[in-house]
């Protein structure tokens, strides 16, 4: 395998070698011009990268499930990265085709293609597929240590879009995406609460869009219009043909299940409308609006059928078979409006007054049919109603050439019915959103070198949805740079939040902050260093009930974690040389160090072909799940070919 | 005068019928006197240019001599002359009025920087307008004189980088970039990463999405332009939350919804950015996600806190490893087309 690739890598080579040989051609070309046309650009036709190699992973001491889980990078041939574009000499079909690929062979591989004609169409095309596997322990029922709740799912999109006259004052588009997954994993079949047992289950879904509208653009008016729709389908299958004891310990456990085949098929629908609207009718204000309708519905049939010992859910009654029908749809009908007004009544003085409203109703309908024991039909309905509004002005001025400030306030409401909790016995609970927030800003640039931003929010609730949401808080944020030298660059990024809900039973007490610097250095002509550091430190306390005694409890959580990464760049007879990494390192609820070092060197084997090696290597660890600590080496080594 | 040209070409005394049609602004009337008032012509334009513009229909158009023409732009700046044939607004040159709102054929670089002709006599920087030097509202207004009435900026002034004045320069280059060109996830995340590295920071935590492996960039999620949702947050089918393109099989509809999935989004228990918690939760153990919601004690609190949540049952002992993790059971926890309790 490792001749075949060195021996296309040789090829390549002589691909590359060839195009050299090809451009004295261009001069041939050039008389062809005969009117001067000083307007045109004059490019190669064809310009692009290639990058191609080959990785070898050395082992993986400590646990293959967490490496998978955070790299799963593999062993072989790589294309990691091409990217090209192509100027039409004719202009006949085309101006102008690009494309960019990256990581074909690794988990995570994407395409794109860009495909225009000035005044006539572009073409857009995107595909993606990422492995997302994801088989950690800790995640598990401990005392299983096994690979329950585990995905091994291959999820991939391909996005195109076709518009017609892009620059035109009409332009109409068509648009179509395909989202779809399939795999492998593990889940859980449930038998009320008597136990739960890992199987095996198929996953498979797909989602279909499509849409088309038309952009019609004038000099004080825009609007796009846009009807879309959706197919969905989602099919899972769980199943089992083996003698499973579940999550009880086996000693004394009754319980336990032989065969499973349990299917899930959903197929669901769904329609949508876009409005989008700006009008400018004077130099001084603006309006712009937009009303999304989407309206999804979703049929769904449950089919279960399942061999063992299992109970009857809330009685004594043991049964050897398992047999359920179940039929369920659900509607969603979804509106949101918005408009915002942009003032702007003096020069250096704004005021933008915002407005949106957000509205949707679940209702969902389930029978059942439980074939074994005995046929035992039911009913249930349920449905979730929502409603959040959102109100904003501020005001903007430039007190000076480098100062801007701002200042206004934002007004949350809203209402949320949804079905309520079964120890309540009500079938639903009303919830309600209530919020003032005031809302400040500056925005300083000085001496051409310093730049500042800050915002800050002062929100006080009377009302919030669910005991962690956004209460009495305040959030404030400073993104600062500052040029110290032409060849010496600082930036600073801080974020503080506090929020509060000191009602009874709650007691929410939740802190963040991170603080972090971050510095470019150009130490001579050929050695440049990036480096940044970064704090975050997340405290949140909140009171809790424990289930089994119903007794009051604080749920703490901390965390303090440390990123640091720094990159060395130092580019030397023709070659470049670069090495640094990441490290990460927390203490608090989940202390855990994470280690990504790397190192590149990069040297011209000739006129656009050049060789690279990379080294890489992570390392996890943690004091809590030993187990699921690894480490690893990486070397990648391939030929950049550049035209 | 507006610090943009083009606007300035319209004619105000459509000013009457434009509000009878703008219902939603009827209270900017107040602001009419003001503004005709105000409305004088910055320092950076000459004063025919500004006369002219705001009377279009009585005063003559201005004066050649206030143009310098974009081949005497090339005469010094002959570097940013030919780079910008590659970038897209070089299209200017060929627009013809109606196009653009004022015909700027043969002097595109006056387009941006307005009327360069006492800045070529004089070749003082302080004649002529540098959009890269003005306060951020004057800037921004530059680039909406154009671009206010497209769909990319639908909803910017709602956005963070809208309230913030984030100039449209800090992220696009206006005298270079080659057309049509593709950019890379690498590349788009890089431009991100000039203001928001401590967000690229976040990404090299142990659980995050594959950002740092170039299989998505910050555009995926976020629209950098603007939007209806905090954040700047992507919708997609209409108006779903942008995180439903790839994780399509959580979207529902449910015939039983997990509420704070429709009311608070993903965020609500992941952090989507990078964690050290297993699947990007926000806490170190599940069931602390669930529970610091699920503890409400019935109905009577419920009210009395006005939030959403109840207890679980007694037979939850969360003394045993099987209670530990709740989606051991509530396997659908993002909703269930079957189960009230989320099992299936």
């Amino acid at each position: 395998m490792k001749t075949l690739i060195i021996l296309a890598l040789a090829g390549t080579i002589g691909w590359a070698q060839d195009k050299p040989a090809a451009a004295p051609e261009a001069p041939k070309e050039a008389p062809k011009e005969e009117p001067k046309n000083e307007t045109k650009p004059v490019e190669e036709d064809l310009t692009g990268s290639v990058e191609v190699g080959y990785r070898i992973v050395g082992g993986v001491p400590g646990s293959l499930a967490t490496y998978r889980t955070f790299v799963n990078l593999g062993e072989g041939p790589r294309l990691l990265h091409l990217d090209f574009r192509y100027l039409s000499p004719t202009h006949k079909w085309f101006d102008t085709i690009s494309g960019f690929a990256s990581g074909w062979g690794d988990p995570y591989n994407m395409a794109r293609l860009n495909v225009y004609k000035e005044a006539a169409y572009q073409l857009d095309f995107d595909y993606r597929n990422l492995l997302y596997f994801s088989a950690l322990p800790s995640f598990a029922n401990p005392l299983l240590l096994g690979s329950q709740r585990t995905y091994d799912v291959n999820r991939r999109s391909f996005d195109t879009e076709l518009k017609i006259r892009p620059k035109a004052h009409i332009s109409p588009y068509l648009a179509w995406n395909r989202d779809w997954g399939s795999g492998t994993g593990v889940t859980d079949f449930v038998n009320g609460s008597a136990n739960e047992y890992p199987v095996f289950t198929a996953l498979n879904d797909r989602t279909d869009r499509y849409r088309g509208g038309a952009r019609i653009e004038y000099s004080t008016f825009h609007l796009t219009l846009e009807e879309g729709g959706t197919t969905f389908k989602d099919d899972q299958n769980a199943s089992t043909g083996n003698h499973n004891t579940g999550d009880r310990p086996p000693l004394g456990n009754p319980f336990y299940l032989d065969t499973l085949n349990q299917a899930y098929r959903t197929r669901g629908t769904s329609v949508y409308t876009q409005v989008l609207g700006s009008w400018s009718p004077f130099c001084w204000i603006g309006v712009n609006g937009q009303f999304l309708y989407s309206k999804p519905t979703i049929d769904s049939t449950l089919t279960e059928n399942a061999t063992g010992n299992f109970a009857v859910p809330g009685t004594l009654q043991f049964l050897t078979r398992y047999q359920d029908v179940l039929l369920s749809d659900a509607s969603q009908p979804h509106s949101t409006g918005l408009y915002t007004i942009d003032l702007h009544p003096w020069k250096h003085f704004r005021i933008l007054d915002s407005l949106l409203i957000d509205n949707f109703h679940t209702t969902g309908a389930a029978v059942l049919a439980d074939l074994t024991p005995k046929p035992k039909p039911g009913a249930y309905a349920d449905r979730l109603d929502y409603s959040y509004n959102r109100h904003q002005i501020e005001a903007q001025g430039d007190l000076a050439a480098w100062l801007t400030v701002r200042g206004g306030w934002r007004t949350v409401w809203g209402d949320a019915t949804i079905r309520g909790s079964q120890v309540s016995g009500l079938t639903s609970e009303t919830g309600s959103l209530g919020q003032q927030v005031l809302l400040l800003g500056a925005q300083v640039r000085a001496l051409g070198k310093l730049w500042v931003n800050t915002d800050f929010e002062r929100g006080e609730a009377s009302k919030a949805y669910f005991r962690t949401s956004l209460y009495d808080y305040t959030k404030a944020s400073m993104r600062a740079r500052y040029q110290l030298s032409t060849k010496w660059n600082v930036s600073w990024n801080s974020v503080w939040l506090v929020n509060q809900n000191p009602t009874s039973g709650i007691a929410l007490d939740f802190k963040h902050t991170q603080n972090g610097i971050s510095t470019l250095y150009l130490a001579s002509k050929t050695v440049s260093i990036l480096g940044d550091y970064y704090y975050s430190m997340l405290s949140s306390n909140i009171d809790y009930i424990i289930p089994q005694d119903g007794s009051a409890a604080i749920s703490r959580y901390r965390d303090n974690a440390h990123t640091t990464s720094a990159l060395i760049e130092i580019n030397k007879y023709k070659g470049k040389l670069s090495f640094g990494g990441s490290m990460f390192r927390s203490s608090g609820s989940r202390p855990s160090a994470y280690y990504q070092p790397q190192a590149r060197l990069s040297m011209p084997l000739r006129p656009h072909v050049g060789l690279f090696g990379e080294w890489r290597y992570c390392g996890y660890g943690e004091p809590f799940y030993l187990y699921e600590q690894f480490r690893n080496h990486q070397f990648t080594a391939g030929l950049r070919l550049t035209r | 005068m507006r610090a943009n040209l083009f606007r300035n070409s319209r004619k105000t005394d459509s000013l009457p019928s434009a509000f009878a049609l703008v219902p939603l602004v009827l209270a900017s009337v107040a602001w009419t006197p003001l503004v005709i008032g105000q409305d004088k012509p910055s320092s950076n334009a000459p004063p025919q240019a500004a006369t002219t513009a705001q009377t279009p229909a009585a005063v003559p158009a201005p004066p050649a001599s206030i143009w310098a023409g974009a081949e005497q732009c090339a005469v010094c700046h002959e570097d940013i002359s030919k780079a910008f044939l590659r970038n897209r607004h070089h299209v200017i040159d060929k627009l013809a009025m109606g196009k653009t709102k004022e015909d700027f054929r043969g002097k595109v670089c006056e387009s941006c920087h307005g009327p360069g002709a006492k800045h070529a006599e004089s070749v003082d920087p302080k004649d002529i307008r540098q959009p890269a030097k003005l306060p951020g509202i004057e800037a921004t207004k530059i680039c909406q004189s154009c671009h206010f009435n497209s769909k990319t900026l639908n909803g910017r002034d709602m956005s963070a980088h809208g309230r913030n004045q984030v100039q449209c320069t800090t992220c696009h280059k206006i005298h270079t970039a080659p057309p049509r060109d593709v950019s890379t996830s690498k590349q788009v995340t890089q431009l991100c990463q000039g203001c928001h590295w401590s967000v690229v920071a976040e990404f090299k935590r142990p659980h995050h999405h594959p950002v740092p492996e170039e299989a998505m960039s910050c555009v995926d999620c976020h629209n950098p332009h603007g939007g209806s949702r905090l954040k700047q947050l992507k919708v997609v089918n209409g108006n779903e939350p942008g995180c439903l393109k790839c994780h399509g099989e959580k979207r529902g509809p449910f015939a039983f919804e997990h509420a704070p999935v429709k009311l608070e989004g993903c965020a609500a228990c992941h952090e989507p950015h990078g964690s050290a918690n297993p699947r990007m939760l926000t806490r170190h153990e599940e069931r602390f996600v669930c529970l610091e919601c699920h503890a409400n004690l019935g109905s009577s609190t419920a009210l009395a806190t006005n939030t959403n949540g109840g207890i679980p049952p007694a037979f939850h002992d969360l003394r045993s490893a099987r209670f530990n993790k709740c989606s051991t059971c509530h396997v659908k926890v993002h909703g269930s087309q079957s189960s009230r309790a989320l099992l299936r």
